[in-house]
């Protein structure tokens, strides 16, 4: 086990040491602006896991076992401007967090929430590789609930994220993202730290 | 000062800003000379003396000038605890004590709390014998020639009380004409930070403590059709603890919600039923609303109202129980009752609704003013009217001292009660 | 709040970049573009007029609204008039038809150095609301008073960052339902906000004010149909988008 994890990080080294490498014998995707008058739309795909980071809550009067690690997915598409601000709309899946339940008599159950934000944002560039974003809008919950018998419920909530991503141009445009993220739903008091791999692609400039 | 310091600032500032969580705790009500063996139960010729309007004489700065003084009472299965409370306009705050008598002593122990915020604290109180206790206490009837002074000390979360508190009895409550006093939710909103939950079995029990001859509730439907008492449409986190569970209620069935839900204050969500027993049997409480908050048949409510209303019936109760009719979906169910014409409701609709449902009790929106006419209107009938959902106490005094209502509801039913039993 | 499970860590290079992502210092070398555009920043006028046209958005609080969290939106406008070299004029509409709020003051500013810049003043406001629907025939106003103060930053870019810090004083609620008519006493200092705006090039010639604003009182204005009677401190958080004219 320790074995491949030292492997594991050394191919990572060996990844991240060759890209710019990579990068640098053609022209770089920037996270700049690259000129005046200059436009783009720029998307950003990614996934990769988020930790609960709220108070779970789960019911104290009974046995649980908390799931705080899930996988999660998000879809974003920004207008790059000729200026360092960017506007643009983010959504995507992820689960806050699950847990299993055994009552009292020994019936057993288990409860997800889910949730589907939907966030206007906003983000500036730092650097030509470093950004951050802030965003607000809903997240779409859903409890799934399997005890005695199951239940799917919904509920619309306002919600807010922030993030900061590093991009490593693979080509003029395209990059590999990394992103730090945070996601929270206000009405339901549920936030989620997340690490994603982002593809990011400037489809279209004019 | 650089980029990096303000982008520290930033986030710093922004974590700062969040959302404070407001606790308001009841005091350790601790007292050694009310707890020693010495100390005995009043008898009810004795409480019924105590009771009255007092002026402050001393802590007005916490209460304001005068106060009204009830008692209520509380049955816990062969026991009954008997609660002397004291309303005051002043912040919305009250005093809610035990009595007992020692030697010739009166001794009042209890907390007061102020509802607009969150200050609490203990009550320390003695009605001596040369201050109306060798009065109260010799079995004759109390005359304009007795004085009762009530002195002690008041103070603030589990200190010990150190500021002193003084009234003295001028008149007797007034009651002149009924005036139905309703908690709402069962006795208050779960953001009042009252020492149970909104529309618990819990709660009901406190309300008359609290002033309400009349409890207001609010009924949902399960899944699986259990009527349960639950304000919101959706669980969430003002009124239950987080548990991942989030929608419309009527979504969970009866056993998912009284296994995995619990209130703020960890109660669990109380079935009708339940909510009637608390009523009928544990309280003095003459007057509950039923506010349907459900789509479909109430034929289930309708019978649960029959047998409650029987059982009071038996007992020599008084409940008196009303289906309430909020909007036009229920009134259109309301008339789909094969005995509605007879069925006890009180209606928020218009006068030519409440004609139509014969609900016998009309129930405006406050904030339509005070409606003397209308109201004149439903007298004549032989209707009552109630008034919903007034807080602020100036405007309460005014309905109060202006309007014709019969009954008012209110998240403060002390401060109704002030205004309500102060009245010359 | 935040609990690592112990078995789970970020890669070390990984944590390192990222380190060294955010804490790297602006490199681009665009000069400094004299036409700046601001509202919120504070810093002694060169031309007569400044404004800007955008909208406000108010989460309001479980305690207030109870189990939704409303996101109010008012339209926003704001406009800074010139008296002399460091004194100027703020005035701000926050529209929301039912209900509207006026603030006006004075402003001194001055920079302190060539990128922070500081003002102190104080706005007087009043706000006024009516509703005549379902079951409503309320109306209400009252004024209140903002003594305020700001820092600001220019970074190199056309990049302008503020602070504002103001207290909110009560004088006065009156409202009106049906026949009648009562005057509130609120608490004087009714608590306080703090705004963190960022303003700067968006496209074209345009400028955007991005903000947020932390407000923390016992009466928010927009709340006065609901005639809550708290005495606490709530948290009412708040965007701002502004477009600068």
């Amino acid at each position: 086990m320790r074995n491949n994890k030292f492997i594991s990080r050394f191919f990572l080294y060996c990844v991240l040491i060759q890209l710019p490498a990579v990068a640098k014998s053609q022209e770089e995707f920037t996270s700049m602006p690259t000129g005046r008058g200059q436009y783009a739309l720029v998307s950003y795909v990614g996934g990769g896991l988020g930790m609960y980071a709220a108070d779970a809550g789960t019911p104290q009067h009974l046995q649980t076992k908390l799931d705080k690690i899930k996988a999660n997915f998000s879809m974003r598409i920004m207008w790059h401007p000729d200026h360092l601000l960017r506007f643009g709309l983010e959504t995507g899946y992820m689960t806050f967090y699950s847990y299993t339940l055994t009552d009292s008599a020994g019936q057993r159950g288990k409860a997800a929430l889910r949730a589907v934000p939907m966030l206007v944002e906003w983000s500036m560039a730092l650097t030509r590789r470093f950004n951050i974003f802030a965003g607000s809008g809903i997240y779409l919950l859903t409890t799934d609930l399997n005890y005695i018998t199951k239940t799917k419920s919904h509920k619309v909530s306002v919600g807010w994220m922030a993030a900061a991503s590093y991009i490593l141009p693979v080509s003029k445009n395209m990059g590999l993202g990394m992103e730090l993220k945070y996601m929270d739903a206000a009405e339901t008091s549920d936030g989620s730290i997340a690490f994603q791999l982002q593809w990011v692609w400037k489809f279209t400039k004019w | 000062m650089n980029q990096k310091m303000f982008i520290i600032i930033s986030a710093v500032l922004f974590f700062v800003a969040c959302k404070k969580d407001y606790q308001a705790p009841v005091p350790d009500l601790e007292w050694d000379l009310f707890n020693s063996s010495a100390a005995s139960k009043l008898s009810d010729s004795i409480r019924q003396k105590i009771e009255g309007v007092y002026n402050i004489e001393e802590g007005q700065a916490g209460f304001g000038v005068a106060s009204a003084l009830k008692w209520s009472y509380t049955i816990t299965g062969t026991d009954t605890s008997y609660f002397l409370s004291f309303f005051c306009a002043q912040d919305v705050s009250y005093i809610i004590c035990e009595g007992k008598r020692l030697d010739s002593s009166i001794l009042l122990n209890g907390y007061w709390r102020k509802m607009i915020n969150t200050e609490t604290g203990k009550v320390q109180l003695t009605i001596s014998a040369e201050n109306g206790a060798a009065a109260i206490l010799s079995g004759r009837a109390i005359t304009s020639l007795d004085t009762i002074k009530i002195t002690g000390f008041y103070g603030f979360g589990n200190g010990v009380p150190g500021f002193p508190l003084q009234l003295r009895h001028v008149r007797p409550i007034n009651k002149a004409k009924p005036f139905e006093i309703i908690a709402h939710r069962g006795g208050g909103r779960s953001s009042d930070l009252l020492p149970a939950s909104e529309n618990s079995a819990e709660l009901i029990r406190l309300a008359s403590k609290f002033g309400a001859t009349g409890i207001e509730i609010d009924v949902r439907l399960t899944s699986d059709g259990v009527p349960v008492l639950f304000h919101d449409a959706t669980l969430n986190e003002r009124v239950i603890q987080k548990n991942g569970l989030l929608g419309p209620i009527e979504n969970y069935t009866y056993a998912q919600l009284n296994t995995l839900v619990r209130l703020t204050n960890g109660e669990r969500i109380p079935t009708l039923r339940e909510a009637l027993n608390a009523a009928l049997f544990n309280t003095p409480l003459h007057y509950v609303w039923l506010d349907t908050k459900f789509k479909g048949s109430i034929q289930q409510v309708r019978d649960m109202q029959k047998e409650f209303l029987q059982k009071s019936d038996a007992m020599g109760r008084g409940l008196n129980i009303s289906i309430g009719i909020p909007d036009e979906g229920v009134r259109d169910n309301f008339l789909l009752l094969k005995d509605y014409a007879i069925t006890p409701a009180v209606c928020e609709l218009s006068l030519q609704d409440v004609a139509v449902t014969h609900a016998g009790i009309w129930a405006p929106r406050w904030t339509l003013g005070l409606q003397n006419d209308e109201v004149n209107d439903i007298h004549a009938q032989g209707k009552k009217a109630f008034v919903w959902t007034l807080d602020t106490p100036e405007n309460i005094e005014q309905y109060i001292s202006k309007g014709n209502f019969d009954g008012m509801l209110s998240n403060y039913p002390s401060v109704v009660a002030y205004y309500y039993y102060a009245q010359q | 709040m935040v609990h690592f499970n112990k078995h789970f860590q970020l890669p070390k290079a990984l944590g390192v970049v990222m380190m060294i992502a955010f804490f790297q210092n602006s490199v681009l070398s665009q000069t400094v573009n004299t036409k700046h555009k601001f509202i919120y920043f504070p810093y002694p006028m060169d031309s007569k007029w400044r404004s800007s046209i955008g909208i406000n958005l108010t989460t309001m609080p479980e305690d207030i609204t109870e189990e939704f969290h409303y996101r109010i939106p008012a339209i926003d406008y704001h406009v800074n008039r010139k008296i002399t070299n460091k004194i100027y004029l703020d005035g701000h509409v926050a529209v929301q038809i039912l209900q509207n709020m006026i603030t006006i003051g004075p402003r001194w500013a001055t920079a302190l150095s060539d990128r922070l810049s500081f003002s102190a003043g104080n706005d007087i406001g009043w706000w006024f609301g009516f509703v005549n629907v379902e079951g409503f025939k309320s109306r209400g106003n009252g004024w209140q008073n903002y003594p305020n103060a700001s820092l600001g930053y220019r970074f190199q870019k056309n990049l302008f960052l503020s602070f504002k810090a103001e207290a909110i004083m009560n004088l006065g609620v009156q409202t009106h339902t049906g026949d009648v008519s009562v005057k509130s006493d609120e608490r004087l200092f009714s608590g306080g906000s703090v705004t963190i705006a960022l303003e700067q090039p968006f496209y074209k010639q345009k400028s955007l004010t991005l903000g947020f604003r932390a407000i923390y009182t016992n009466f928010y204005w927009q709340t006065w149909s609901l005639f809550e009677n708290f005495d606490r401190n709530i948290f009412y958080p708040q965007i701002i988008i502004g477009l600068i004219l």
